[in-house]
């Protein structure tokens, strides 16, 4: 009957597809084996052909592993060959730049083929062969990069380049890595006893020199031992403050207005601060080094931004605050002066790539310049003679990073008084000049306290009737 | 519930079972199912038969791998050694190598594997050392000739024995290597070529063996390197034998 007909004719089918399937598998299970085999013979190939390179050639495959594809039989297979320093006595990968402990020498290269290919499955997985290398007699050396911080880690991204001539050799090598995510890089094989190493750290990163400029070095290297250099690189911040006068930033309905303040610590390469200003100019070309410029008065400051630095050049110490107080160098600390009110400098934690705020207390000086002399003032001056103040004790040293030390601010008269008067706590030297009585007229004072300091110039006055002021015939070209 | 109809005893002379067309059908389908169950068997013993000889083909000819492998990796015998010598060419490999407990080591062979197209084979003729001084052995002592491969044959187009020297650079053209093709001038390496001879590729393909129903060819590949240690990093990269 029918039915059995159909039952008969669905076992035939049920029996010839279970048939086929099975082929299919077997015939597939039998490719997996080649394809695995093929990528096996790939991956000894490949093994083979590094054996052959020299310590500076695995060197740059460690951060950057090669990566090719060949095509066998009609399977296309993706090799990667990668290469590192393994330490001997603990197997593992050669350098980690904070621990002192692993800064050891690295005892030889490992150098490892992974080969896959895209049928690659769980039964059959992707081939990875290593093996190891033994480098040539020769010395190493070991780039380190930390962060400075506390507790200390690595710094990756540092590319370092290090110049040698071979003993074997007329010729210099140039032989160049980048420090791995363990912040280090190790450079072996070298048949010379020095080197000369150039390292530049990732953009932002900025040295506790306050530079991100690193200058080449020539390194001395120990014979057959892995010599260590190590770099202190970190993201830089940057410290915005504003200007204020007790405690505000306005007084009697005036903005408080400065132009440059110090960010000091004592962590920072001496002279250990940086000069911030309201505004800048940069070197273009060699180091790159940042000029603060005077006699732009604002409301704020902040310390130097480049293309180099983009968030800020200070080194950003995790346990060391920054000291901020107005001014132009170590002096014009409040702790500098008597501080009889027993003041102390504002500071800020500066945190890598940020920018802090923070308040930067003035002082004020009130100076008045009468068209008379003591005995008979007069009114104040109306017109808006210069005014030179010079920060004398900050002749020298030139802050970190910048290219020259600043020290002397001009501005002018407004109604015969300063035309911004708050100023930074030392000691000062004001010179103010008369065109017409082509005179110099010059008062000192120190600001200890915010009240500052007040000083009048009597432009009628002699020395004899105003002792606290000196004057000084001067043409034109010798004014203040 | 049964009827009494169904326990009704059929009656003489019923003429009702199979039908023609069900005997068919039933036939049919028996002898396709047999010639399925026929047509597996035979696969499966092809397919063992196929596996048999590339499992032979495969054993033979790596062990014919071996031994050379072997040999070339002991061909170093002292720092800067030269151990590819002149004459070779791409079908015959001439090389010393050595093997002992000895740090100066007292003897040495000499060795030539030839690979013969015609008949398909790969002999050795090992050669003692008779005298001389480490390194520098010669080597006139009696030679022994051994076949290590048969059923031998070149392998994609691609020459039995390859030599490369050490370039001046590394390059990525595939793997990050600094070997560098020699190619035999008039057909074997020359003096200065054989010093320069720092790896050798060996390429072949291995067949089953005359007993074997099915013959596969199974290709094999393997390179030697002769050298103590990576090259010294250094522009340009001046590297030798066995150093």
């Amino acid at each position: 009957m029918m039915i059995e007909v159909l039952i008969t004719a669905f076992m035939v089918g049920l029996i010839v597809v279970g048939t086929l399937t099975g082929f299919s598998v077997a015939d597939g299970t039998s490719a997996d084996q080649r394809r695995h085999d093929n990528a096996a013979v790939l991956a000894a190939e490949s093994q083979e052909q590094l054996r052959t390179d020299p310590a500076n050639a695995l060197e740059a495959l460690e951060v950057n592993p090669h990566t090719y594809t060949q095509t066998l039989n009609g399977t296309t297979y993706k090799i990667t060959e990668s290469a590192k320093y393994i330490n001997n006595s603990t197997g593992a990968a050669t350098c980690t730049a904070p621990s002192e402990a692993s800064k050891q020498n690295s005892s030889y290269l490992q150098i490892t083929t992974v080969v896959s290919w895209a049928a690659a499955n769980s039964t059959y997985p992707k081939v990875e062969q290593s093996s190891i290398v033994t480098p040539p007699t020769g010395s190493a050396l070991e780039i380190d990069a930390v962060n400075g911080a506390t507790p200390e880690e690595g710094v990756s991204g540092l590319s370092a380049s290090i110049e040698y001539t071979g003993v074997e050799s007329t010729k210099s090598t140039t032989v160049e890595g980048t420090t791995s995510t363990n912040g280090c890089v190790v450079f072996g094989a070298i048949p010379a006893t020095a080197a000369t190493v150039t390292a530049k750290a990732p953009l932002g990163y900025v040295t506790p020199a306050d530079t991100f400029k690193i200058p080449p070095e020539l390194v001395t290297l120990a014979p057959n031992l892995t010599t260590h250099k190590e770099y202190v690189v970190n993201r830089g911040g940057a410290i915005k403050g504003e200007f204020t006068y007790k405690g505000e930033s306005t007084y009697k309905g005036t903005a408080v207005t400065g132009e440059t303040f110090v960010a000091h610590n004592t962590k920072l390469t001496t002279p250990s601060f940086v000069l911030a200003s309201t505004a800048y100019s940069y070197e273009t070309g060699g180091e790159e080094r940042y000029t603060p410029l005077a006699n732009t008065n604002a409301s704020t400051a902040e310390s130097p931004v480049h293309p180099g630095y983009p968030t800020g050049n200070l080194f950003p110490f995790n346990t060391e605050k920054y000291e901020v107080w107005a001014g132009d160098c170590v002096k014009n600390s409040i702790t500098e002066t008597t501080n009889p009110e027993k003041l102390a400098n504002e500071s800020v934690l500066v945190e890598p790539g940020k920018t802090v705020p923070v308040k930067i207390p003035l002082s004020l000086v009130t100076l008045t310049v009468y068209t008379g002399k003591p005995s008979s003032p007069g009114s104040a001056v109306s017109e808006a003679l210069p005014v030179r103040i010079t920060n004398t004790a900050c002749k020298e040293p030139t802050p970190n990073d910048a290219t020259a030390p600043l020290y002397v601010h001009e501005q002018t008269l407004s109604g015969g008084h300063l035309k911004d008067p708050f100023q930074p706590y030392g000691s000062f030297s004001l010179c103010v000049y008369s065109k017409p009585k082509e005179k110099n007229y010059t008062v000192t004072y120190a600001n200890e306290k915010p009240e500052g300091s007040t000083r009048n110039i009597y432009l009628e006055a002699t020395e004899a009737e105003a002792p606290e002021q000196k004057i000084e015939k001067a043409p034109p070209a010798s004014s203040c | 519930m049964l009827t009494h109809e169904h326990h009704r005893l059929d009656p003489i002379g019923d003429t009702s079972g199979f039908m023609l067309i069900e005997l068919l059908v039933a036939m049919v389908s028996a002898t396709v199912v047999t010639g399925a169950l026929f047509a597996v068997l035979i696969v499966g013993l092809h397919q063992t038969a196929r596996i048999s000889g590339t499992v032979a083909a495969t054993e033979l000819g790596r062990t014919t791998m071996t031994r050379m492998v072997d040999e070339l990796h002991s061909a170093c015998i002292s720092k800067e050694f030269e151990p590819i010598q002149a004459k070779s060419t791409e079908s015959e490999l001439i090389f010393v190598s050595a093997v002992g407990q000895e740090a100066v080591l007292k003897k040495a062979a000499q060795h030539k594997i030839v690979y013969s197209k015609a008949a398909g084979t790969l002999v050795e003729t090992t050669t003692p050392s008779s005298g001389g001084e480490w390194p520098n052995f010669e080597y006139k002592g009696t030679p022994t000739t051994t076949r290590i491969g048969q059923d031998i044959s070149e392998s994609g187009g691609k020459k039995v024995f390859q030599y490369y020297k050490y370039a001046t650079s590394s390059s990525t053209t595939n793997a990050v290597t600094t070997l560098t093709p020699i190619t035999p001038e008039s057909g074997a390496l020359t003096e200065a070529q054989a010093k320069e001879a720092a790896a050798v590729q060996i390429n072949y393909a291995a067949g089953a063996p005359e007993t074997a129903q099915y013959k596969p060819t199974v290709e094999l590949s393997d390179q030697v390197t002769l050298a103590f240690t990576a090259p010294s990093a250094e522009t340009p990269i001046v590297q030798k034998p066995c150093e």
